[in-house]
């Protein structure tokens, strides 16, 4: 049985992201982001939105040769994960691991929970509602 | 030299009380959730006795109460709190923010007064070496935050989504910059103290 985990990086009034769709006043410290790595460390699946997917891809390509540890940690978890976009719009998903679903489907989300071993992370304040 | 801090209890998705807040529910449908801290764990108005905070609860508490030598709330606070029976709780000067000043009551444990810049001043001499501390509601600590007044801002979160009442923040629109200055955790709460940074 694995657990369903929603996890976000807020501000004190309660937004993740600024009106013109910024979070670089989110970005975790060395810290902050080595306790988001321990606490990602046990996620087998991420369940994202088309937005939030464009933004985490990145860490697929991101030349981690020049980067402190608990970067290339967070790579490491992060590549490792399987990933599920839910999306009407795009056409392919670009990283491995990785499969396109059109619509949400509750009921194949219990199913992982029930029969996945590692748990499951939910991403993105609209797809998480 | 005294300081101007303000302190509320939020629920996660940032509501000061429940829907339906007013006399005789003073927080609203649900909201008593967000004071299990105040009171040790489960209470509600219909209840009696409530019971006393223990561990991080009592010590954010006893530390509140030991610099505080005046007490600024909203008025619509004080109508849905019914004057908290009509004695200032506090032991200490307690002013009222209110349009109608008229209104004030006799008895003089509570102190009318219009406008935030009033209320401040006169807290601040109320308060003599101690700090003022403003208990809210929301109204009053946005417009004391939008006044810049406002040194140590401490949010108590209470492990519940209300999905409804009123937002500490609603309607809000500038930024602050915060700095941490404390955390304390308890099973009812989780207590952050900022500083304002000006």
């Amino acid at each position: 049985m694995a657990k369903l985990i929603y996890s976000a990086i807020m501000s004190l009034d309660g937004y993740v992201a600024d009106e013109e769709g910024n979070f670089d006043w989110a970005e975790p410290d060395e810290e902050v982001h080595a306790f988001v790595n321990d606490l990602e460390r046990n996620i087998g699946t991420y369940l994202y939105g088309r937005r939030m997917y464009e933004v985490m891809v990145a860490w697929e390509t991101m030349d981690l040769a020049d980067q402190p540890p608990f970067i290339q940690d967070f790579a490491k978890i992060w590549r490792a994960a399987d990933k599920i976009v839910y999306s009407k719009t795009l056409e392919t998903v670009s990283s491995d691991r990785a499969r396109l679903e059109r619509d949400f489907e509750p009921e194949d989300v219990r199913q992982l929970k029930a029969t996945g071993g590692r748990d499951i992370s939910v991403g993105g304040p609209d797809l998480a509602a | 030299m005294t300081q101007v801090n303000a302190g509320i209890t939020t629920s996660l998705d940032g509501y000061i009380v429940g829907p339906n807040d007013g006399p005789g529910r003073g927080l609203g449908d649900g909201g008593e959730r967000l004071h299990y801290w105040v009171f040790g764990g489960p209470w509600s108005y219909d209840e009696e006795p409530r019971g006393e905070p223990t561990g991080a609860d009592k010590e954010v508490l006893d530390d509140a109460f030991a610099r505080v030598g005046a007490v600024v709330g909203g008025r619509n606070t004080y109508e849905a709190a019914e004057a908290w029976g009509g004695h200032n709780p506090f032991g200490m000067p307690f002013f009222i923010l209110t349009h109608r000043p008229e209104d004030a009551p006799a008895d003089d444990g509570f102190t009318f007064v219009n406008g935030l810049d009033e209320s401040i001043t006169r807290a601040r001499d109320a308060a003599g070496s101690k700090d003022v501390f403003i208990m809210g509601g929301a109204d009053v600590i946005r417009q004391a935050l939008r006044a810049g007044v406002v040194q140590e801002l401490s949010i108590s979160i209470a492990p519940v989504v209300l999905g409804g009442g009123k937002r500490l923040f609603d309607g809000f629109d500038q930024p602050v910059s915060l700095e941490h200055l404390r955390l304390l955790q308890s099973p009812f709460a989780t207590h952050i103290t900022y500083r304002v940074v000006r």
